[in-house]
């Protein structure tokens, strides 16, 4: 033992000097990757609880109204609801950039996602109406934040039964990642 | 004599580079996917997938609605049941024969299975592919590998294999392809 303490005390700048050079190694290799998962993927959401504005860049979201339409109930047969699944529609108002001009076309992606004991799932909207609920026939494949009036997009979400429960609706543009907005 | 332990401890350590050289894992073993075996009548999981084989045989000609499929080859047919677990997604399916690859085939259009998958919502129907008939009298013909993934070449992600033997399985003449659909989730 006293020989290794020798050992270790002789080589000590030598041992610190490997240390930090190997830790520097392993933070640069990872770094590049580190950084482009911060920076492209929605690491920074905020969360807009159901009645309020929620801003994404210069664009607000509102979520107007929400419709859980169950395959399983007599509503959800009445308006043609696979069984097994749930349709969940949503009313979100968008307020596109106040500022924006033609020139400004700005896409955003509303994904629901949900908790599930595999992990957090995630569904896109459909741009038709899979049921025989009143709505919009066809709809945008995303939505559009950057110039014009504000509107209405009205999406619809097929999930297995009980799917969206505790979930939420991720408002997403590749212009704004890493943020992004939680609409509950 | 004084020199002989030095020498001993560099022979030992050349021996070890070497047994280290020897056993050091393959680049398929560093990158290669995370394979989990199917077989008939169960439901394995991928990271993403899921899927359960009901059925394969051979066919001559297969039919689906407005469609006959003529080859000068072999259809061989895998029904099953194939789920996303977490995310919209479009798996990749082919046959490995050998060496060699083969997608599942599109030219049935919507009566095969293919398009995306939601969560949770998996997918009842049938992979079809098109190979050529001398796969039958062929040694690779008897360990033929079907793998469903994520993506064509898989790295590091996992990725649902089943071997079959072509030679054992049903060989029918015209066969119907099953209508694609929702399956229980």
């Amino acid at each position: 033992m006293s020989r290794f303490r020798g050992w270790a005390r002789r080589n000590l700048w030598t041992i610190v000097a490997l240390v930090v050079l190997g830790t520097a190694s392993v933070v640069y290799a990872f770094a590049f990757d580190w950084r482009e998962y911060q920076e492209r993927t929605p690491t920074q959401p905020v969360d807009v609880p159901r009645g309020e504005v929620g801003t994404l860049g210069a664009a607000r979201f509102q979520v107007e109204e929400i419709v859980y339409l169950e395959g399983d109930s007599d509503e959800g047969r009445r308006y043609g609801v696979a069984e097994g699944t749930d349709v969940l529609i949503a009313g979100v108002r968008v307020t596109p950039d106040p500022e924006g001009t033609e020139d400004d076309y700005v896409i955003c992606d509303i994904y629901l996602h949900a908790p599930s004991p595999d992990g957090e799932r995630e569904w896109w909207g459909s741009t038709s109406n899979p049921t025989s609920y009143p709505g919009d026939e066809m709809n945008p494949f995303s939505c559009q934040m950057g110039y014009g009036p504000e509107y209405v997009i009205q999406l619809y979400y097929t999930v297995p039964a009980g799917g969206a429960v505790g979930g939420y609706l991720q408002v997403t543009s590749p212009e704004e990642l890493p943020r992004a907005l939680r609409l509950y | 004599m004084k020199r002989l332990p030095a020498v001993l401890a560099l022979l030992a350590l050349i021996g070890g580079a070497l047994v280290l050289h020897l056993t050091k894992p393959s680049d398929e073993d560093l990158q290669g996917p995370f394979v989990t075996y199917a077989g008939f009548g169960e439901q394995v999981e991928g990271r993403d997938l899921t899927w359960e084989a009901e059925y394969a045989y051979l066919a001559d000609r297969l039919t689906a609605p407005g469609w006959t499929g003529e080859t000068d080859g072999i259809w061989l047919v895998i029904e099953g049941t194939i789920g996303s677990k977490l995310g919209i997604t479009t798996p990749d399916v082919s046959v490995r024969v050998g060496e060699r690859i083969y997608e599942a085939s599109d030219r049935p259009g919507d009566a095969v299975l293919g398009d995306s998958l939601d969560a949770g919502l998996p997918q009842a129907g049938a992979f079809a592919f098109e190979l050529p008939r001398s796969v039958l009298e062929s040694e690779e013909g008897t360990h033929v590998t079907a793998r469903i993934a994520n993506g064509f070449r898989v790295r590091l992600d996992s990725a649902i294999d089943m071997v079959l033997d072509l030679t054992q399985l049903d060989h029918r003449g015209t066969a119907a392809l099953p209508q694609p659909g929702m399956a229980t989730p």
